[in-house]
């Protein structure tokens, strides 16, 4: 049987909860102190408590022990950096050993091991603590037995196996989200974004978005030459597994396209997605290793590296802000190209004018147009390198009104864009407002429009203050839209059945009021004694007044 | 774009089929296609790292016999420098005409390719060839890489928009007086990859 639909009327609708802002977390101090210390620290269903801030640093302390581990292998990084290298595998194993103990101490409390002969015991006994242990186990090993420092560093890596405790409960629930799914649409849970992919649809975009980083952090470092003269071997691996990455992902991407909507013909669903500007970008993001290493005995194709920062560009997928941008500028495109229009025409003109009164008195500065179009751009836009300035009177007169024109001239596009983005801002925020007022259509939100609503807020990164001015405005036009109803023909309200139960409640609560405000002596002895109302008429009347 | 209105496709079978595994092949095979290219590019690299070595063989020689090369007796008498003349002594006439010409650079580097330990050094780029110096790298012409480049640093009046000048040093050029040099190293596409500054 279907579980019945919570369902929330706006009235009750907080915002705070709405857009799952911080609560605080409602946890008795009159607990025992191991209870107390369980529900702060590790009880994943107590919202509002800090399990998920322990796990997130958890798992930010482990990426950070691979990449310490990783450096540590090059030696022009390690040797200098010694000592800051051992404080931080130290203070690592402190917190690690923090967190075991902690989880040691508190398994009497955990669901997964109260019910067991020996909580403790059964905790140490258990898949994630065996990996916990093996994480610290190799540190105090080397305390108390020689071991040979590359079995050491291998041991090490067993620190990262810790990140099984957060990817296998996302696994388990993509699995249990695509239970019934194909290969290829589980591929696409993965790549795209839909109600399929949960927790590890994130991770995969946040192992993405950090391969993204270091890679194009990696290209900046590389045009510094002392950093690469000590470690061009290690850029080059370095961008190697990017490009593997990437180049999976890519595959992926094109290979489940079909799954997207209006993507459906194998091959031009695929041609489509290969087309899509998000996806050209993740294939030009692998293009120069391509190019470099098929090309290489030929041409030098160095300067194809530079395109490797457009790897950046792959962070703005799934960006509502930049999706806004574009749809802005797609909008605003006639005004903006007007603009531009106009200051080609400037340009022109005043460099024109430039190089007519300038030529002969400077002729190696304003040789020909073309270098008076770069002087009339310089000051236009008011930046004014001084490379080349006029020296005639009329020439600086020229000046002076080319950068008073510049001024309004270069600002147009900039405000326009800034006003067409608050407008589209705010066109949006009303959509949502529109969405909400249609949703209340039967008075009520159900889980599932709650949902729609959250994701929606975040979109428009609302505030808990902006949801919950737009609450009250919804709740003033819901109010307002009550009391026109009532100025409308009976027959006209009668054809809406929602209308007709509101107006007939509106009745309702009035004939209540009647009752409250009337002398009842006065009104019953008036009804019978003149054979006002009938007997099934004042029999109403009595209902109404007890059921209200 | 959301995929929550994706069209539903009928679920056929949950296991991968022929086209899946199609897929999954092309992965891997995709991935050995980065591994090549990643260890071709890792070997070029790698040369690079060996012309750098070279480079720096050279220039703990030339650090090392930069005291040296003024004193009577220095080993590689090609790159010896002439001592200066005590101060207030005058040159005999007799003397200044039994001085034999001036060492210069074209001949110093030469002999420390064939009489210093540096001839055992190979250009990591073009096997078998021993290691050469060139005037500068150029990367129009790929076939310097891997040479050796020392170039005289010249520095500019306090004040200047740039602190040194940077020009080659033609093999005709006198070496009897200490001067600061650049020692770079081509690397595959004959571009200039610095190794030291220093005084030689």
């Amino acid at each position: 049987m279907e579980q019945p639909r919570k369902a929330i009327k706006i009235a009750d609708l907080d915002a705070a909860t709405l857009l799952g802002a911080e609560v605080e977390a409602n946890i008795s101090p009159d607990l025992p102190r191991r209870q107390w210390l369980y529900a702060w620290l590790l009880n994943p269903n107590i919202p509002g408590n800090y399990q998920k801030s322990v796990d997130k640093w958890i798992a930010i302390l482990i990426i950070a022990n691979l990449f310490t581990m990783v450096l540590e292998q090059v030696p022009a990084i390690f040797e200098p950096y010694k000592n800051w290298f051992h404080a931080f595998d130290v203070f690592s194993i402190i917190v690690f050993v923090i967190e075991y103990l902690t989880r040691f101490y508190l398994a009497p409390e955990d669901e997964e091991f109260k019910d067991k002969g020996n909580p403790r015991l059964a905790y140490m006994a258990s898949p994630f603590a065996i990996i916990d242990l093996l994480a610290i186990l190799p540190f105090f090993l080397q305390a108390f037995v020689p071991v040979d420092l590359r079995a050491l560093r291998f041991l090490r890596l067993l620190r990262i196996l810790k990140i099984f405790r957060i990817l296998l409960p996302a696994l388990k629930e993509f699995k249990a989200l695509n239970r019934e799914r194909t290969f290829r649409q589980k591929i696409h849970a993965l790549v795209f974004q839909s109600a399929y992919g949960g927790k590890l649809k994130e991770f995969f975009d946040t192992f993405i978005g950090v391969w993204v980083l270091i890679s194009v952090f990696a290209v900046v470092l590389e045009t510094v030459a002392s950093v690469s003269y000590l470690i061009n071997i290690e850029f080059v691996i370095l961008d190697t597994i990017a490009v593997a990455i990437f180049t999976i992902e890519y595959m992926m991407r094109i290979y489940s396209a079909v799954e997207e909507p209006g993507h459906r013909n194998p091959l031009t669903g695929r041609v489509k997605q290969f087309t899509n500007p998000s996806t050209f970008i993740d294939f030009l993001a692998i293009l120069p290793f391509f190019l470099e290493a098929l090309l290489h005995h030929v041409l030098d194709l160095r300067f194809l590296r530079i395109f490797r920062l457009a790897r950046l560009l792959k962070l703005t997928r799934g960006s509502d802000a930049t999706a806004t941008l574009f749809k802005v500028i797609k909008r605003e495109w006639p005004v903006m190209s007007a603009a531009a229009f106009i200051m080609i025409l400037l340009i022109v003109l005043t460099a024109s004018l430039g190089y007519l009164v300038e030529h002969a008195a400077q002729p190696e500065k304003f040789e020909n147009i073309p270098t008076a179009i770069y002087w009339a751009v310089i000051t236009l836009a008011s930046v004014g390198y001084g490379d080349i300035s006029p020296v005639t009177p009329i020439g600086r007169a020229i000046t002076v009104v080319m950068s008073l024109l510049g001024i309004g001239i270069f600002a147009i596009p900039a405000g326009l864009l800034a006003s067409a983005f608050s407008d589209q801002l705010h066109k949006e925020r009303d959509a949502l407002k529109a969405s909400i007022l249609k949703m209340l259509g039967d008075g009520e939100l159900d889980e599932e429009e709650m949902a729609l609503l959250r994701s929606e807020a975040k979109r428009l990164h609302l505030t808990v203050e902006e949801m919950n001015s737009i609450l009250e405005v919804l709740q003033l036009e819901l109010e307002s839209a009550r009391k026109s109803l009532l100025q409308l023909p009976v027959n006209v309200i009668a054809q809406n059945s929602l209308h007709a139960v509101e107006h007939y409640k509106y009745l309702l609560n009035q004939i209540a009021q009647l009752g409250i405000y009337v002398d009842q002596s006065a009104f019953l002895e008036k009804a019978q004694s003149e054979d006002r109302l009938t007997v099934s008429e004042l029999e109403l009347w009595k209902r109404i007044l007890e059921h209200r | 774009m959301s995929s929550a209105q994706a069209h539903p496709n009928p679920p056929v079978s949950t296991q991968p089929t022929g086209v899946d595994w199609l897929f999954l092949l092309s992965c891997v095979l995709a991935l050995a296609l980065v591994a090549w290219f990643g260890k071709m590019n890792y070997t070029q690299a790698n040369k690079t790292e060996t012309a750098k070595r070279n480079g720096e063989a050279v220039v703990t020689w030339m650090q090392e016999a930069t005291a040296g090369r003024f004193e009577p007796d220095f080993g590689v008498a090609a790159c010896a420098g002439t001592a200066p003349p005590p101060a207030g002594s005058v040159p005999s006439p007799d003397k200044a005409a039994t001085t034999k010409a001036p060492n210069t650079w074209g001949g110093c580097l030469d002999a420390i390719l064939l009489e210093s330990n540096m001839k055992a050094l190979d250009n990591p780029f073009r096997d078998g060839i021993s290691l050469d110096f060139a005037p500068a790298c150029n990367p129009d012409d790929r076939s310097l890489a891997g040479n050796i480049v020392i170039e005289k640093i010249t520095p500019t009046p306090p004040g200047s928009a740039i602190a040194t000048i940077i020009s080659p040093i033609t093999p005709d050029v006198v070496i009897d007086q200490k001067i600061q040099v650049r020692l770079s190293v081509c690397d595959k596409g004959a571009y200039a990859v610095k190794v030291a500054e220093f005084e030689f």
